[in-house]
């Protein structure tokens, strides 16, 4: 990591160190405007994002989206401790 | 005169085990032991003995246990034996008792009656062998504000901080009350395992310079050894206020113990007793605490943490929130059962409250009122085994001093006669001659041992509760609960009892 991205890494983690989640999660959040799916830094979790057309749909399980959609355009699993954004054709940005 | 001095102790020598290698006779500082040409055999005289183990431990063939001594007062659960003997003592000699190391009296010790959780199925645990266990800690205030540039990127500008590779540091204790000897053992061990020790009220040796990247340098109210190079010589600057073991007072040093390095050290003449004062007599208020704590820093061009040391006391929240406000970086608490080379015993008895009590009510506090990032927090008195640290933490704490148990990593068998002089171990002494049988680098790679083994024992405990952060621990009560504990004391500690959900 480049020292500059370092040193704001480290304070970041410091500063809010109280805020850190940890412990195996899936977790989709809604805002305005659009949607997140996070899964914890250790990935001990699943989180599927499958895609079709100018739909996305998001899971725990890949089995949960195949059921709404049988087949899809294209389907990854989130990595861990990256979040994962869409946001709404049209929406607040 | 009448002796009316019991003896507390026993020596037992198995005489088919004994090969007169005379061994115990040359180790003890106490002459307990020695060999009777007369009767061709090794004689004991249990009256000196002080249970330090010394001989136990290095007798080839076994062949001696100490025990208490059976003889005894008639029982009597209020006029114990204990409380006789010390008015003989006051009989005799009019003084003032003295006793060294931590309160040994059956007051409750809650990190006992405290039970840890585990996970399973809905949140599971993390296994430590596989998964990244993170024990690193930053201790020091949180920034109020952020700043970020013309782009808008975050400024990584913090306020100086301590950075601990575990969450346990060594505690003060002065150079005085234990050897030059220990204290290298403590500087190695801190540097080794990238945390710190704590110089204690005596000052620091010139040779300890080259350790300041993992050193605590202390002021306390005697402000023995402090100058210009000794505050810049420290990663950190602790104002000691008040110690666990005896609240409200300040230090005592014998001045047996004040010899050549050690008088040299402290900037006082050889031999003169090294009695700190009760408060500093420049600190009479909160707004005094923050003229020095910023005196300090002035001095230090802001470039080090400031610790303020206090003992746990009945209004220890009250006293931590206006600390908090004062500017120092850290607050250390100090409680009841901490150790101590020397002190009155009816103060170390029965004076100070536990830090469990004080860690749950000051944390509780400073998160009431909002100023709990203003500072870090660590506590100490006694802390004995990893499961305290991690309990301590869940508490509230960020970090733990270890004073006591880091002597015993070294030999120490709590033997309390610290103030003696005469440490069979080496540690509690100055004697050369004692201060030689123990070898640092040993006692270093004891510690790190010991320390290293607790690093192990605290990442499995938290893989077990499916944290892999110690972040996550700290004042996570929910992690705790009370076992055989009443409502109050369920309620100050701030946890449920076992079994509620």
């Amino acid at each position: 990591m480049p020292a500059e991205e370092k040193a704001r890494a480290t304070y970041l983690r410091d500063v809010f160190s109280a805020e850190l989640v940890t412990g195996p999660f899936s977790i989709i959040v809604g805002f305005d405007g659009g949607v997140m799916a996070l899964n914890d830094r250790l990935k001990l979790r699943s989180l599927a994002v499958a895609e079709r057309g100018d739909k996305v749909y998001m899971a725990s399980e890949e089995s949960a989206i195949r059921r709404v959609c049988p087949v899809f355009d294209d389907m990854f699993y989130a990595e861990g401790g990256k979040p994962v954004v869409y946001r709404v054709k049209g929406g607040k940005q | 005169m009448i002796d009316y001095n019991v003896a507390p102790f026993e020596v037992v020598r198995d005489y088919d085990k004994c090969v007169n290698c005379r061994v115990c006779e040359r180790q003890c500082s106490n002459e307990v032991h020695h060999y009777e040409e007369g009767f061709g055999k090794m004689i004991s005289d249990s009256t000196k003995c002080v249970d330090c183990q010394r001989c136990v431990c290095l007798c080839p063939t076994k062949a001696l246990k100490i025990l208490p001594n059976q003889n005894a007062f008639r029982p009597n659960a209020n006029w114990q034996q204990k409380y006789l003997t010390e008015i003989y003592k006051q009989a005799e000699s009019g003084g003032v008792l003295l006793s060294s190391m931590g309160n040994p009296e059956p007051f409750p010790v809650y990190f006992d009656k405290i039970l840890i959780n585990a996970s399973q199925v809905t949140n599971p645990s993390i296994d430590p062998l596989r998964e990244p266990m993170e024990t690193r800690v930053f201790l020091g205030a949180k920034p109020q504000t952020m700043q970020r540039d013309r782009e808008g990127k975050i400024l990584p500008k913090l306020p100086p901080r301590l950075k601990l590779s575990m969450p346990v540091m060594f505690s003060a204790m002065s150079y005085g009350s234990i050897s030059y000897n220990a204290h290298a053992a403590l500087a190695r061990a801190a540097e080794k395992l990238g945390i710190y020790y704590n110089t204690g009220e005596g000052g620091l040796h010139k040779d300890f310079y080259k350790y300041s990247a993992n050193t605590i340098v202390q002021v306390a109210s005697g402000r023995f050894g402090v100058h210009k190079d000794y505050l810049e010589d420290g990663a950190a600057i602790e104002i000691k206020i008040g110690q666990g073991a005896k609240p409200g007072i300040g230090g005592h040093l014998p001045g047996a113990k004040i010899v050549g390095d050690v008088s040299k050290t402290r900037m006082i003449p050889e031999g003169s007793d090294a009695v700190s004062p009760a408060p500093h007599h420049d600190i009479y208020s909160i707004e005094d605490l923050r003229q020095l704590v910023y005196s300090i820093k002035e001095a230090t061009e802001y470039k080090k943490p400031v610790i303020v040391k206090i003992a746990a006391v009945h209004n220890v929240a009250a006293i931590a929130s206006g600390i908090a406000r004062s500017g120092a970086d850290i607050i250390a608490i100090d409680g009841f059962r901490g150790g101590t080379g020397a002190a009155p015993t009816r103060i170390r008895d029965n004076v100070g409250i536990p830090i469990e009590l004080a860690l749950g009510s000051v944390d509780q506090r400073l998160r009431e009122e909002n100023i709990r990032d203003n500072v870090s927090l660590v506590v100490a008195g006694s802390i004995r085994s990893s499961a305290d640290v991690v309990k301590a933490i869940c508490l509230g704490a960020d970090a733990v001093y270890i004073g006591s148990a880091s002597l015993v990593a070294m030999g120490c068998h709590l033997c309390r006669t610290c103030n003696y002089g005469k440490c069979n171990w080496g540690i509690a002494t100055q004697r050369p001659d004692l201060v030689k049988r123990l070898n640092p680098d040993i006692a270093a790679e004891r510690l790190i041992n010991m320390l290293t083994a607790w690093n192990h024992e605290i990442q499995e405990m938290m893989g077990g509760m499916g944290i892999n952060s110690i972040e996550a621990l700290r004042g996570n009560r929910l992690m705790l609960r009370g076992v055989g504990l009443n409502e109050r004391e369920l309620a100050v500690l701030g946890i449920k009892h076992a079994g509620e959900v």
